[in-house]
């Protein structure tokens, strides 16, 4: 199986803070993994550095094999990033933001973009400031997934969504991976999620795989099977969080539309 | 990147344009205009009455009446390009990466180099050719001025006239977007930018351009007595004038009054009679410093130089901070 990310000694210093301290990793292909910690654990660091916007203090990183700082523009083309908070320009339809993806991507695939709009419901003709913070994320998501990127980064995705969306999101993401499968793949090696809680990643019947603590940090990596069979069952007390989607979701399909 | 840049910059690249080409028609047209009267009046070819020239002066204030507010558009050729280096300059790099959406940008297949320069370079592009069209309205600035009735010296026109005009506004662009990506705050960018662009102008306009090349030097009789007409070499740009003596020392007043004490015995002894002529033959003169009218040209190109440099240097400059720094 083929590594898509791998750092040894990988440090990031902001002024006298360390943000991420000798961080050895490697994942391997064909995967989903959580990067799970508490605000400040360098989650957000480590993306920044994999996908070339910040640079590493020391050691060393490569995904798919290239060095994110030096060669960002060859590895870009093959991965989809959705930052923090999802940078979108407010003033841009919802066509114009596809288009930005189109032109600077050699990889585009425009009807997949177009399809995956369509299928969220989502009017081209829209400015994305009027959308909604759930649509907003599922406008990112389809800039980041229109380039059939060979590894999917994706920053606390389903920050500041609804519960509801919450889950939506993540499920539907585990389904780009699954359903398109490793080998004929929307996003052929990997996923790489990183978000406060644990809860949405276990789900996954998350392994951990590692377990990092030092003074200020701790980075908590899980990894789960993206295609797994639904025959294990599990017994453990439901979430609040679970419980507030459950009720949601039997009201919302009760309502006729 | 370079649709992204139109469409992400299209409104403030839009205004810019937009002001810049309709104050170049009301230059054109006004200038036309104020022209046609200042002929039709007469103003400058007004001879004055014997002993007044209140005929003249009335004639020049019927032609300010007739053309109303539009020396303002003079203020305005001074004042848009800084406009354009806040509102253009400042959002340009500043607004993004204070929203974020640079690490949009930067995660699609793009180099580093590519965007900063595809955004500072097209706003470049775009002042290039407003500043273009207003330098060619330089004859308008000095009609409204009313420079060609009281002309003194081109020099009076020289910051809205040609070439510095195109330098201004490439500078202009280029410190907001300096300021902007170094701060990573719109408001910084264009607040800071615009102090900078004014400061530059400033610095510019009073301690490097009177000495682009060695000033001249002139001497005249003194005005110490006798206000006469200045027999200034014909459209210089006088920097300074003093009285100095034979050996060029600055003569105060009190040196005057100590010269003046001996008038009396010396007319008395048969010197001349005029103080004026008196303290010619004691050596006092009028020294004037200048620079002469056919240095205009080539002042106007150096001052070109100066600004675009600074322009080139300011874009380059964020280019290679956008290339380096953590996005």
């Amino acid at each position: 199986m083929t590594i898509v990310l791998e750092t040894s000694g990988l440090t990031k210093r902001y002024g006298r803070t360390d943000a991420l301290r000798g961080c050895d990793l490697s994942l391997a292909g064909g995967k989903v993994t959580g990067l799970v910690g508490p605000n400040g654990a360098g989650k957000t660091t480590l993306l920044n550095i994999a996908v070339g916007l910040h640079r590493p203090t020391a050691g060393r990183i490569r995904v798919l094999g290239l060095d994110p700082w030096r060669e960002g523009v060859a590895l870009l083309s093959r991965i989809g990033f959705v930052a923090q908070d999802r940078p979108l320009h407010g003033g841009f339809t919802v066509a114009e933001t596809l288009e930005i993806g189109r032109r600077l991507n050699p990889r585009w695939d425009q009807a997949y973009a177009l399809a995956r709009v369509k299928h969220f419901g989502l009017p081209l003709d829209r400015r994305v400031r009027s959308l909604s913070t759930g649509q907003r994320a599922q406008v990112a998501l389809t800039l980041a997934l229109g380039k059939r990127p060979e590894v999917l980064l994706l920053d606390e995705p389903v920050a500041n969504l609804d519960p509801v969306a919450r889950l939506e999101l993540l499920e539907e993401l585990m389904g780009v991976f699954a359903e398109d499968g490793p080998s004929d793949a929307l996003v052929r090696e990997h996923v790489l999620v990183s978000g406060p809680r644990r809860a949405e990643h276990e789900r996954a019947e998350g392994e951990v795989i590692e377990v990092r603590q030092a003074e200020r940090q701790t980075t908590r990596l899980l990894r789960g099977h993206a295609t797994q069979s639904d025959d294990g069952t599990e017994v453990r007390p439901a979430t609040l969080e679970e419980i507030v989607v459950g009720y949601l979701r039997s009201e919302r399909e009760e309502v006729p539309q | 990147m370079i649709w992204l840049t139109l469409r992400e910059h299209r409104a403030q690249l839009a205004v810019m344009a937009l002001t810049a080409t309709l104050l170049a028609l009301g230059l054109f047209v006004m200038g036309n205009y104020a022209a046609a009267e200042r002929i039709a009046l007469g103003v400058d070819t007004c001879i004055p009455l014997p002993n007044t020239n209140s005929n003249c002066v009335d004639l020049s204030v019927e032609w300010m009446r007739r053309i109303g507010p539009a020396p303002y558009l003079v203020g305005a050729l001074l004042l848009v390009p800084a406009l354009a280096a806040s509102f253009v300059g400042g959002p340009l790099f500043g607004g993004e990466l204070e929203r974020g959406t640079h690490r949009l940008a930067l995660t699609q297949a793009v180099s580093r180099v590519r965007w900063g320069a595809t955004k500072i370079g097209l706003a470049l592009a775009i002042a290039l050719a407003c500043a273009v069209v207003l330098a060619q309205l330089g004859w308008s600035a000095r009609v409204l001025n009313g420079l060609p009735g009281g002309i003194k010296t081109p020099f009076d026109g020289f910051e809205v006239d040609g070439p510095p005009m195109v330098g201004y506004w490439l500078f202009g662009i280029g410190v907001g977007g300096l300021i902007g990506a170094w701060s990573r705050r719109a408001l910084t960018g264009m607040f800071v930018g615009l102090l900078l662009f004014v400061g530059a102008r400033a610095l510019v306009g009073f301690e490097l351009r009177p000495y682009y090349e060695p000033p001249l030097v002139a001497y005249d009789r003194t005005d110490w007595f006798a206000r006469q007409a200045p027999s200034y070499p014909s459209g210089a740009w006088v920097l300074h004038t003093q009285d100095v003596d034979a050996q060029d020392r600055p003569v105060d007043s009190r040196e005057m009054d100590r010269l003046m004490q001996r008038f009396g015995p010396s007319a008395m002894a048969g010197g001349p009679t005029n103080p004026a002529d008196y303290l010619a033959t004691v050596g006092v003169r009028k020294r004037i410093i200048y620079q002469p009218a056919e240095r205009y040209a080539k002042f106007q190109w150096i001052e070109l130089g100066i600004f675009t440099s600074l322009a080139a240097g300011c874009a380059l400059l964020t280019i290679v901070l956008m290339r380096r720094r953590d996005a």
